[in-house]
């Protein structure tokens, strides 16, 4: 066997910890069938091999005696993806060149039909745009063919084949028909522009389709690549894929936690939006559970792995949004099926044209059976059933984002105007998404500016996820810190500082005043209950021996919310709120918004379930959320909506996004969809009474009675009149007007 | 009953779980000892019937060397 045969990889090894275990996976290696040459680096824990077995075959050799082998091979997704994208590459490609060369064939064909030359000249143009750029539509058609089944491609592939071959013929050989009387007609603008138009559709189509996989690329990118090990022997920074079950791990602030685990030492504020779409950072301290792709703010910490790989949460996330982003049905299958009748019907009825009139047309049979077969293919081109529903999409996508709704595709528009259920996610959806300090009350004769420049300026020092509303409170109220002389933040219960001038001040939970006695005036003892009725979170601001001022700090309701969901509920849709949040903080926001139907503390698989749960009892569901959180939910969904101002990857997911995050656009896209769909069913209407009416008469089912025989000329012209029809009724949506 | 001694390549304890079940599994093999202290690593194998070939082939299995030093009794 020749060496270039041998396949050459590098594998990354686990189970080594010394230079002997490396010699020992090399010439455990090398004792394998198939294997020729195994060299393992220690260094970064991988082993080059040539061979030629099969990975599963190496790994096997390697488990038997203790060590492991991590053979992922070719990321499959990531082949997969760049197939997709040559696929791509290739067909704006052949839309390009495809219409370069129409357009000349169609100036000859509509403005110098009687030039000689332009036949010819129409001729050499076809046949590249019929049988190079459009040979996929007759490689199709003829796969279908051989199953006995017809859709769009043979349609497409019998018009357009057969309108060149016709008018090749009458370029060649005109005498054909002169000597019979006929006048020989060309028809390659019709070939060319069908399979232009149609290439152009796909290529939409297919652009649409690749922004979906790159929502997933982005979940990937959360991953972290290398971690830092504890080991006997000190730190050390090793690949993700070496870590296994009950390895120690370091995490420093910034950093991405790399795999599921408990954390064994230290405390520090985590990051958690991704997985549970809480803008504010959990503390997390000795035996809490971590999660892979969320962030380490504060502190560092060491933290124990217990579920690796694939078992993560966040891997598992992968997994289910790539399930369901595969498991949405093509746009095209409607039009596929109507097809699927179309052609066969058309095909027969020209046979049968042909054959009637081949036994009654007496003299000039053959010519007249010819031309009336022909006619009935012609005037039964698809060219409008094409345009039907790709033309009302666009102006409907179009009129979407005049309106700030983007619409990733035209199966996202369809399926809008079903929707009967819409569930949204509380935090960023319904909420602004962060909290926000709502109200302030201050004890009597204080002087409130002055003291807030002091609050401020210990908020400015303080490490809690609640400082961030503070200080943009005070910011926003124009203030300027004061100086403090110092500063201690008391671990889990609130910060305390010292000004100038010598006054002590605290900030923090309830706890702390009663701590340290300080004296709670009952105004604004009387104000912090009602707003915890209210699951505001309630901050106490002390002075010397008195609390001196109470916050509400809350997510804040959006301006729009509540009407957006009164007129959602007017619409007969069923609003249900999703969240990770607490029980009481939810039943407070969705009696504010008037939701009766909620459920609290969900994980985002959870929220995918509830998903599942209300489709399981027939209902149509939209899924309004903004989070990486919410994307396993958003991809189960029927119809999947995010919030503009949400993370890329809900986005990417999203069938429809919502540019200003205004929830009262949601009625906007539903009805925008009611409109497009109705649009799309009159085109429909239009691209079939031409034929209905068309093919008969193009079947010569006139000439007993009137002598009128339709000329395949008047053939595409019905056929282009339908056309435009359809195109007219499609740019009528544009001036309607969304309220 | 035999006893063979080998200096072996093996080094440290990571080293010693890949040869423990192929020894331990062996019938061939009575008793064996790993001397990881030892700069020759040594291991100490009884066995009734083995020789000292076959043994270093149990170890060879796991990608490690031993070669006989001594024949006790």
């Amino acid at each position: 066997m020749s060496r270039t045969n041998h396949k050459k990889q590098i594998f990354p090894v686990s189970g080594m910890s010394c230079a002997a275990c490396a010699s020992s996976v090399e010439s455990v290696l090398e004792q394998t069938e198939g294997v020729h040459k195994a060299e393992v680096n220690f260094a970064d824990h991988s082993v080059q091999v040539e061979y030629d077995t099969t990975d599963e075959e190496l790994r096997a050799a390697l488990q038997a005696v203790g060590y492991d082998l991590i053979t992922e091979g070719e990321d499959p997704f990531e082949q997969q993806k760049e197939e997709k994208q040559a696929a791509y590459v290739a067909l704006q490609l052949k839309t390009l060149g495809a219409a370069l060369l129409t357009l000349p064939v169609f100036i000859l064909g509509m403005f110098f039909m009687s030039w000689e030359p332009g036949r010819w000249i129409s001729l050499l143009l076809s046949v590249p745009v019929v049988f190079y750029f459009g040979r996929q539509f007759f490689i199709q058609a003829a796969k279908q063919a051989r199953r006995a089944q017809a859709n769009m491609d043979s349609l497409v592939a019998l018009s357009t084949g057969i309108a060149f071959i016709f008018s090749a013929f009458n370029t060649i050989y005109p005498e054909f028909w002169t000597s019979r009387g006929f006048q020989p007609h060309v028809y390659y603008e019709a070939a060319t522009v069908i399979i232009t138009f149609i290439l152009a559709g796909r290529l939409l189509e297919e652009r649409a389709k690749s922004q979906t996989t790159s929502a997933l690329k982005k979940l990937m990118g959360l991953q972290a690549e290398t971690l830092t090990l504890i080991t006997d022997s000190g730190d050390e920074q090793v690949p993700i894929d070496r870590v296994q079950v009950g390895d120690d791990i370091r995490v420093k602030p910034g950093e991405k936690i790399p795999v599921d685990g408990r954390v064994t030492e230290g405390q520090s504020y985590i990051d958690e939006s991704m997985i549970s779409g809480e803008p504010e950072p959990v503390k997390k301290g000795s035996g809490d559970t971590v999660f892979a792709g969320t962030i380490n703010q504060t502190g560092s910490f060491e933290f124990r792995a217990e579920k690796v790989g694939r078992a993560t949460l966040l891997s598992q996330i992968i997994a289910r949004v790539k399930a369901a982003q595969g498991s949405k049905a093509p746009v095209q299958k409607l039009v596929d099926k109507i097809a699927g009748i179309f052609v066969p019907t058309v095909i027969l009825i020209s046979i049968i044209t042909f054959v009637v009139w081949m036994s009654v047309g007496g003299e000039a049979a053959f010519s007249r059976a010819l031309m009336t077969a022909i006619s009935v293919l012609v005037v039964a081109c698809p060219c409008a059933l094409g345009l039907a529903t790709p033309t009302a999409i666009m102006v409907g996508i179009g009129k979407g984002a005049e309106n700030q709704i983007l619409i990733q595709d035209a199966q996202s528009l369809q399926t809008a105007r079903n929707i009967d259920t819409l569930i949204l996610d509380k935090t960023g959806t319904i909420t602004e998404g962060r909290p926000t300090v709502s109200q302030i009350v201050w004890a009597k004769s204080t002087d409130a500016n002055h003291l807030l420049a002091v609050l401020m300026a210990m908020e400015a020092r303080s490490e809690h996820p609640l400082a961030q509303a503070i200080l943009r409170y005070c910011s926003e109220k124009g203030i300027t810190p004061a100086a403090l002389s110092s500063f201690d933040s008391l671990t889990g219960e609130g910060i305390t500082a010292e000004t100038e001038v010598g006054n002590r001040f605290w900030v923090g939970k309830k706890a702390l005043m009663e701590q340290k006695e300080l004296q709670l005036p009952t105004d604004l003892s009387e104000k912090a209950k009602s707003w915890q009725a209210k699951a505001r979170t309630v901050v106490y601001f002390g002075h010397d021996n008195q609390v001196i001022a109470v916050l509400a700090i809350a997510d804040r309701i959006k301006e729009h919310s509540t009407r957006a969901i009164a007129q959602l509920q007017h619409m007969g849709i069923e609003i249900i709120m999703l969240t990770g949040d607490q029980e009481d903080t939810a039943r407070a926001v969705s009696q504010e918004v008037g939701i009766t139907t909620f459920r609290a503390g969900l994980m985002p698989d959870e929220k995918a379930e509830e998903v599942m749960r209300w489709q399981q009892n027939g209902r149509k569901v939209a899924m309004v959320g903004d989070g990486i959180n919410d994307s396993e939910a958003l991809a189960r969904a029927d119809l999947s909506i995010a919030m503009g101002h949400g993370s890329d990857i809900a986005m990417d997911v999203a069938d429809i996004t919502l540019v200003t995050s205004d929830l009262r656009h949601i009625p906007k896209a539903l009805k925008l969809s009611q409109l497009t769909v109705r649009g799309i069913y009159q085109n429909l209407f239009w691209a079939f009474i031409y034929n209905l009416i068309g093919i008969p008469i193009a079947a010569g089912l006139l000439y007993p009675f009137t002598g009128f025989l339709l000329d395949p000329m008047l053939a595409a012209g019905a056929m282009a009149l339908s056309s435009v029809s359809v195109v007219l009724n499609s740019l009528r949506l544009k001036n309607i007007q969304l309220k | 009953m035999n006893t063979y001694i080998f200096s072996t390549n093996l080094q440290c304890t990571n080293c010693r779980s890949k040869v423990q079940p192929l020894l331990d599994k062996n019938d061939k093999v009575s008793d064996w000892q790993l001397d990881l202290k030892h700069p020759d690593r040594l291991l100490t194998v009884k066995s009734p019937s083995a020789t000292p070939e076959e043994i270093s082939k149990i170890i060879a299995r796991a990608g490690f060397q031993a070669q006989l030093q001594e024949k006790v009794q």
